[in-house]
């Protein structure tokens, strides 16, 4: 890579390379983030090299190795440039029926193709599926078409020409587009952006920072580390323009340890920056001078919060501080400074580029641009999302999620991760901003969402949320480490069906003096799931407080297994299985559960053979005896 | 600043936190893990306020007051969220005592000694009635039923010599935590673990002295229930009586409040003065007390009969003393005095020689003090020094150079300013081989040779004047310039261990001159807790003549010219061969009083009412605290009556008067002008020395070995040598070796290794240190006594080593 030392030049550098590339080149593009290669997109990409080398193409195609692409059931998948064909799934023993057929031939590979849950239609092309097809794939679409590492692919989709157009006005300029466009911060409380930045560049201090958030920790959430993955680049562009705008000399991106391939393309793409003279001293041959580090969290989710996260960088154990004084104040080593979570530095190229009035057509008044989810739990197609703000749940689960899984019913959804709630069935027509979610009692978070079905005890996914962050509390201050624990005890007994109405009150008291005095927002959110799932499944609640009986028969001491006598075929099966000897051959060699030695472990219900079905769960405290 | 708290319109000064606002109008908001001095933590959340205009709770540690802010600390909802946070903190504290209703009854038990290690309550708790926790509950208080029961079950640890920790008693606070790294700058303490099995312990699990702890104290001091106790707190009776008393065991001078009880002392601990502000170290805090009795205390007067030490009664000791006196009165006479005791008696000394002795062979032990050499050093090129530095310019210092084999160690509060001032962004700067590196701040380390700091310190002179262009300076030199040339005040801080030894005079020489080329400050530290006093006083005309250096007295005994000699204090004399008659006077044994023929009990000086000078040039007043143990008298009562005996004269009592000169320069404190000797006319530089340095490396020996006694002292004891704890916490006992050197002879940490000089060999534990430089070994013996003869008399010796079989 050339080094470019003023915006001339770089745009020479993009004639070049996109000179340098034949139109209508024939690609071969392959998802291989760390979900793709965990599905085995390695070897489908050696196959391909080798079966193209074999029949002397190596020349004429390319082989595009890209992050992922949002579809996670169907990795690794490969995409046929031009023709746009979408296979899905693809193992290494179909590589050459591809090349052959589609590659050679031209002609679409019916088995590979997706099909349309509904209607049971083959989808030739990504836009014709629907799970793609309600999204609005603004930072994500780029991911087809990016190989996130090399710098290349990004100058060649116009990337760092938001940089040129930013640096060629000023820091009050930048931060006025970022301002009318309506930003929000992508990390969960949705603070104006703009606004943070401008109280940072209003300190008078020599040296500032800014931080890109990337220790992502909520369970089942991977939108960061998605982005960071499949465009580093693009962050980067945003951390640059951002420090212009504030005035900052040094960036950190902030990045989970356990992210490998992540920390791995940041680092590559800081480098790659830095040799073409985009980081460094003068950039593009302005007065700006900005460089950035990436450094690598060591796994507490604590880390995550602002003062947390910058105790963390400077080596000091990863625990918050109180606010005031806001990092924006005195922040990294005590300088002011600046932290936005990936997605929204994602975002800052896209409004610089394209323009406010662009972006803030996207979304709902208040509530502008898009936003990523990761769609996760009991719906048919699960994976990366990006959807205007406003999109309303239903649309979420139903139309994008392709409905619950084997036709069960919708429980709830999760939205937030363990600092948000659960909204029941009748929020599904809830449109997803920042204001509509708080009130219905959860956040926006940093865009996880969890769709439960009806076999989802609501109490057991409190306790859940809750012993996640009783064990990830920094243990600072004693309402977050002892209520979180206090709380989670109490749930544990109205799961085991020992709590008493007292506990309930308890609970909520709790609840409320947690959510209160905590330090910081771990604490302060984290009775968020409990909160929310009394407010809308209280019956739930006093249903295993009162009769002791889980609606849902998760909750193991609540429930036992029994055998329908009339499907019972005497086969033994469950009896052998059972590891607490439970199951004996009653009269009519037909089998019984003794419910008292039964353990509900649930390994005789899985043992007994499909065509008998004989086994269910029934509750061991039947509502009308009671204890 | 005005702002409105409880409905009270009140003003303060400056940026007040709205809990220090709220105090300063005697409004009293409960908090637990605030502390004055340390920074906000905001972790036990009972200071919750609200604040008008504002959503939610806010802590009053740690928001600061604003101008107009209306503040409520006690609104119903606040009284409610208290309790219930306050009763979240005692789940996991033993809590049956704090809420049981007999607990006023038992008040009176809580004074007693403790036996049992399990605290299941306040009454087993060895924090007595000093506990914040139980003050919360009294005043806050809760509702005892729904107390969920978190108690951790972990053994006690006991892995200091001095310090228990009951982790079972925590209620994770911080303040330890605080005050270990951003007080005292260890970093010992820390918070291990998450969620429920969050501690406050050291990292990896290591025992406090493996960890680096020094036994400080701090951490107790600042514990508001009984996690860390003094170890011995719990087998003592509570104390009744306090006194202020100055700590005579080291040159800083700090205040310590000495809490008695039927005239034994129960615990010392550190008093808020301007020197050392509620901190202290493991000598004041711990060992000041067990100074006071044990088998090495002399409770009776003493005198050698039939080649024996009897115990007599003062009339008799002094009649023999008083015969022998006037006996050997044509065969020479001498005396030693110590330079920890309080000035009157140093005087009395020093007059008692003068007066009644009539002899000129008076010396002060250790001495030439650094007072002594650097005064001569000035007028030897023409100048006088002030010597008016005081601790509190070392706060304002942008940069710190250190001329000390261990400040950390041996100048506790002058560390601590050290590291106050690091917090502030402050370079230190250390030229001995030692690195030192506060828990937080930027050092630069000289880690040079012993005895050739100045080549460190002639070359930070020759980058800032541009001077030896070409030639290869000490890297580390070269950064170090860089700061002192980056302007601000700087402080240049220089102990007895730099100037003594063959490179002495040059080392001063460059110290001084590069003070003077950067207008430093240029603060001696003395060596013992009153040799800046003696200076003084001798400047103030105290003694009709001079003393003279140790090492005459050292020289006229060996060559026989004295009779008689009369010992203050042990002299620390390698060879000493004891004189026809020797009067010991000292409140605990030491060889040489072990040798003597008469022996004084003397009182401690805590015994006594005294005048301290510490380095800085505070003078001091040290009241006595406690009666003297059993018979011992202070010592310039024992020479007055002496001298009553010998020579009856009117103005013996006269003795404790202390000169009208004696009043000192308070330039610093007065007028606020940092560095105002330096840039004093009349002060300038001087050429710089070019004596050769110690020798270095001889064909087969490639190692240097040099031995660093150890300076922890009281009255010319070794205080490590009756003290095992401390000479663990010192690290004595081990031979210290550059790591890479240690890597090459495959010797690693614990070894014991062989240490051949040109003579008998030396086996000791090694200990491998990556800032020491190769080729050097740093022996710090632990023995005293008959071991110590043998170790080698000149130091750097030339060796060679091997790991031990």
């Amino acid at each position: 890579m050339k080094k470019s030392t003023t915006p001339v030049d770089l745009r020479a550098q993009r004639r070049e390379i996109l000179d340098s590339r034949a139109a209508g080149e024939r690609l071969i593009i392959i998802s291989s983030g760390t979900c793709g290669q965990a599905s085995g997109s390695q070897a489908v990409i050696d196959r391909f090299n080798e079966e193209l080398e074999k029949r002397g193409l190596q020349r004429s195609v390319a082989v595009k190795i890209t992050g992922c692409h949002g579809l996670c059931e169907c990795e690794p998948d490969v995409l046929i440039w031009p023709e746009g064909l979408y296979y899905r799934n693809v193992e290494p023993t179909q590589v050459p029926l591809i090349i052959e057929e589609t590659v050679i031939g031209g002609r679409a590979v019916e088995s590979l193709l997706y099909k349309d849950p509904a209607t049971g239609l083959p989808c030739k092309q990504p836009w014709d599926i629907p799970f793609y097809r309600k999204q609005k794939r603004l930072l994500t679409e780029k991911n087809l078409f990016l190989d996130p590492e090399k710098i290349d692919d990004y100058l060649a989709i116009d990337g760092y020409e938001a940089l040129t157009k930013a640096l060629s006005r000023t820091p009050e300029w930048v931060i006025g587009e970022v301002g009318k466009a309506g930003l929000r911060g992508r990390g969960g409380a949705g603070f104006p952006t703009d606004v943070k930045w401008r109280m940072c560049r209003s300190q008078a201090s020599g040296a500032k920072y800014i931080i890109c958030n990337a220790d992502e920790g909520d369970p089942g959430a991977y939108m960061d580390r998605n982005l960071l993955e499949a465009n580093p680049h693009g962050v980067i562009e945003g951390m640059i323009i951002g420090a212009y705008a504030i005035g900052a000399c040094k960036g950190v991106i902030f990045v989970r340890h356990e992210y490998p391939l992540a920390v791995r393309h940041a680092l590559n793409a800081v480098e790659q920056a830095r040799e073409a003279g985009l980081l460094g001293n003068n950039i593009l041959g302005s007065d700006f001078s900005f460089d950035i580090d990436v450094i690598e969290g060591s796994g507490a989710f604590v880390s995550g919060e602002e003062t947390a996260l910058i105790a963390s960088i400077e080596g000091r154990r990863g625990q918050p501080t109180p606010k005031p004084p806001y990092p924006a104040e005195r922040g990294l080593y005590g300088k002011p400074t600046v932290i936005n979570n990936v997605e929204t530095w994602a975002n800052i190229p896209l409004i610089i580029l394209r323009g406010w009035e662009w972006f803030s057509a996207i979304g709902k008044p208040g509530n502008r641009g898009t936003k990523i989810f990761s769609l996760v739990g009991k719906v048919n197609i699960t994976g990366l999302v990006e959807v205007p703000l406003g999109t309303t749940l239903r649309e979420m689960v139903e139309d994008i999620g392709g409905g619950i899984k084997g036709g069960k019913k919708f429980k709830a959804v999760q939205t937030g991760g363990p600092s948000g709630g659960c909204l029941p069935a009748e929020k599904l027509d809830l449109p997803l901003d920042y204001e509509s979610l708080a009130a219905a009692g959860t956040i926006m978070g940093s865009g996880g969402m969890i769709v439960m079905d009806e076999e989802t005890c609501m109490v057991d996914i409190a306790l859940y949320f809750l012993r996640f962050t009783e064990s990830e509390s920094c243990g600072q201050c004693a309402p977050c480490r002892v209520g979180t624990r206090r709380m989670a005890e109490i749930l544990k007994s109205m799961t085991s069906g020992t709590a008493t109405p007292a506990d309930l009150e308890e609970l909520e008291t709790l609840a409320q003096t947690v959510k209160e005095t905590s330090l910081c927002g771990l604490g302060r959110s984290a009775p968020n799931p409990v909160l929310s799932t009394l407010r809308w499944f209280r019956d739930e609640y006093m249903a295993h407080v009162i009769d002791k009986r889980c609606p849902a028969r998760v909750c193991r001491d609540l429930i036992y297994y029994w055998i329908d006598p009339k499907k019972c075929l005497g086969c033994g099966l469950c009896s052998r299985a059972c590891p607490a000897g439970a199951i004996s051959k009653g009269d009519g060699g037909k089998f019984e559960i003794d419910p008292a030695a039964c353990k509900s472990c649930g390994a005789c219900s899985s043992a007994c053979p499909g065509k008998a079905k004989a086994i269910s769960k029934r509750d061991r405290f039947p509502k009308d005896t009671g204890i | 600043m005005r702002l409105n708290i409880d409905g009270r319109d009140i003003e303060v000064g400056g940026t007040p936190t709205i809990l220090a606002a709220a105090r300063q109008a005697g409004i009293d908001i409960p908090s637990l893990c605030s502390h004055e001095g340390l920074e906000p933590f905001g972790g036990c959340r009972l200071c919750l306020v609200e604040i008008e205009g504002r959503k939610g709770c806010f802590p009053s540690c740690a928001t600061p007051a604003l101008e107009k802010m209306v503040v409520r600390t006690s609104t119903p909802k606040l009284v409610s969220l208290r309790k219930r946070v306050l009763t979240l903190i005692l789940a996991e504290h033993p809590c049956a005592c704090l809420v049981c209703g007999e607990r006023k009854t038992c008040e009176v038990l809580k004074q007693t000694q403790k036996k049992s290690e399990d605290v299941t309550g306040c009454q087993h708790c060895p924090a007595k009635s000093d506990c914040r926790l139980a003050q919360m509950v009294e005043i806050i208080g809760i509702d005892p039923k729904h107390i969920p029961s978190h108690y951790r079950g972990l053994p006690v640890r006991r892995d200091s010599p001095f310090i228990d920790r009951d982790p079972n008693l925590c209620i994770l606070c911080g303040k330890c935590v605080r005050v270990c790294s951003g007080v005292r700058g260890s970093g010992v303490l820390s918070f291990v673990g998450r969620g429920s099995g969050t501690m406050i312990d050291t990292s990896f699990d290591r025992s406090l002295p493996e960890s680096g702890c020094l036994s400080c104290g701090a951490c107790v001091d600042v514990c508001p229930t009984g996690a860390l106790t003094e170890r011995t707190v719990r087998y003592l009776p509570h104390p009744k009586r306090t006194g202020l008393v100055i700590c005579p065991l080291c040159p800083d001078g700090c205040s310590m409040e000495l809490m008695s009880q039927a005239g034994q002392p129960v615990v010392v601990k550190p008093a808020a003065s301007p020197v050392n502000s509620g901190q202290a170290c493991v000598k004041g805090r711990f060992l000041l007390r067990e100074l006071h009795d044990g088998q090495a205390r002399i409770g009776r007067p003493m005198v050698r009969r039939n080649g024996e030490l009897t115990e007599v009664s003062w009339d008799e000791a002094f009649e023999t003393a008083a015969g022998a006196i006037r006996r050997l009165a044509g065969q020479g006479s001498a005396c030693i005095l110590p330079t920890d005791i309080s000035l009157e008696d140093m005087q009395g000394f020093i007059r008692f020689a003068g007066d009644v002795l009539r002899t000129g062979l008076v010396a002060a032990s250790p001495s030439p003090s650094i007072w002594d050499r650097t005064a001569g050093f000035a007028s030897e090129n023409g100048m006088r020094l002030p010597f008016d530095q005081r601790l509190e310019d070392i706060d304002k210092a942008a940069w710190v150079l250190v001329l000390s084999a261990d400040v950390r160690a041996m100048h506790p509060m002058v560390w601590l300013r050290m590291v106050a001032a690091a917090r502030q962004g402050a370079t230190l700067i250390l030229a001995g081989r030692r690195a030192l590196r506060p828990h937080t701040g930027r050092t630069i380390e000289g880690r040079v040779v012993p005895g050739r700091e100045y080549v460190f310190l002639e070359d930070m002179t020759a980058v800032l004047t541009s001077d030896k262009p070409g030639t290869a300076l000490h890297p580390q030199a070269i950064a170090a310039a860089g700061i002192l040339a980056g302007g601000g005040p700087g402080m240049v801080l220089i102990d007895a261990g730099f100037v003594t030894g063959p490179a002495g005079e040059r080392n001063l020489a460059a110290a001084w001159n590069l003070a003077r080329l950067t207008g430093a400050g240029f603060m001696p530290l003395g060596a013992t807790a009153n040799d800046r006093g003696l200076f003084e006083l001798t400047a103030a005309g105290g003694p009709s003549s001079p003393l003279v250096p140790l090492k005459t007295i050292d020289k006229a005994v060996s060559d026989g010219k004295v009779g008689l000699l009369y010992l203050g204090c042990d002299p620390g004399f390698r060879d000493f061969r004891k004189p026809e008659f020797l009067i010991c006077q000292v409140p605990r044994w030491t060889r040489a009083a072990e040798a003597a023929d008469v022996v004084f009990p003397a009182a401690m000086p805590y015994e006594a009412d005294g005048t301290f000078i510490n380095s800085e040039g505070r003078i001091q007043k040290s009241p006595a605290a406690i009666h003297p143990h059993k018979e011992a008298r202070p010592d310039r009562k024992i020479l007055e009556a002496l001298a009553e005996k010998l020579s009856p004269r009117p103005d013996h009592n006269a003795w404790e008067r202390l000169p009208e000169g004696l009043t000192l320069p308070d330039k610093a404190g007065e007028t606020g002008t940092f560095v105002a000797s330096v840039r004093e006319s009349g002060l300038k530089s001087v050429p710089q020395p070019t004596a050769p340095g110690p020798s270095t490396s001889v064909p087969g020996f490639p190692f240097l070995l040099y031995v660093e006694a150890s300076e922890d002292r009281f009255r010319g004891a070794d205080l490590s040598a009756e003290f095992k704890a401390l000479a663990g916490i010192r690290g004595l006992g081990k031979v210290l070796i550059n790591r890479d050197d240690a890597v090459a002879l495959d010797i690693s940490k614990g070894d014991m290794i062989e240490i051949s000089p040109d003579g008998p060999v030396m086996i000791a534990e090694a200990c491998p240190d990556i800032d020491l430089p190769p080729g050097l070994l740093i022996l710090r013996p632990a023995v005293a006594g008959e071991a110590a003869g043998r170790l080698p008399a000149c130091s750097p010796l030339p060796v060679k080593i091997r790991r031990a079989a």
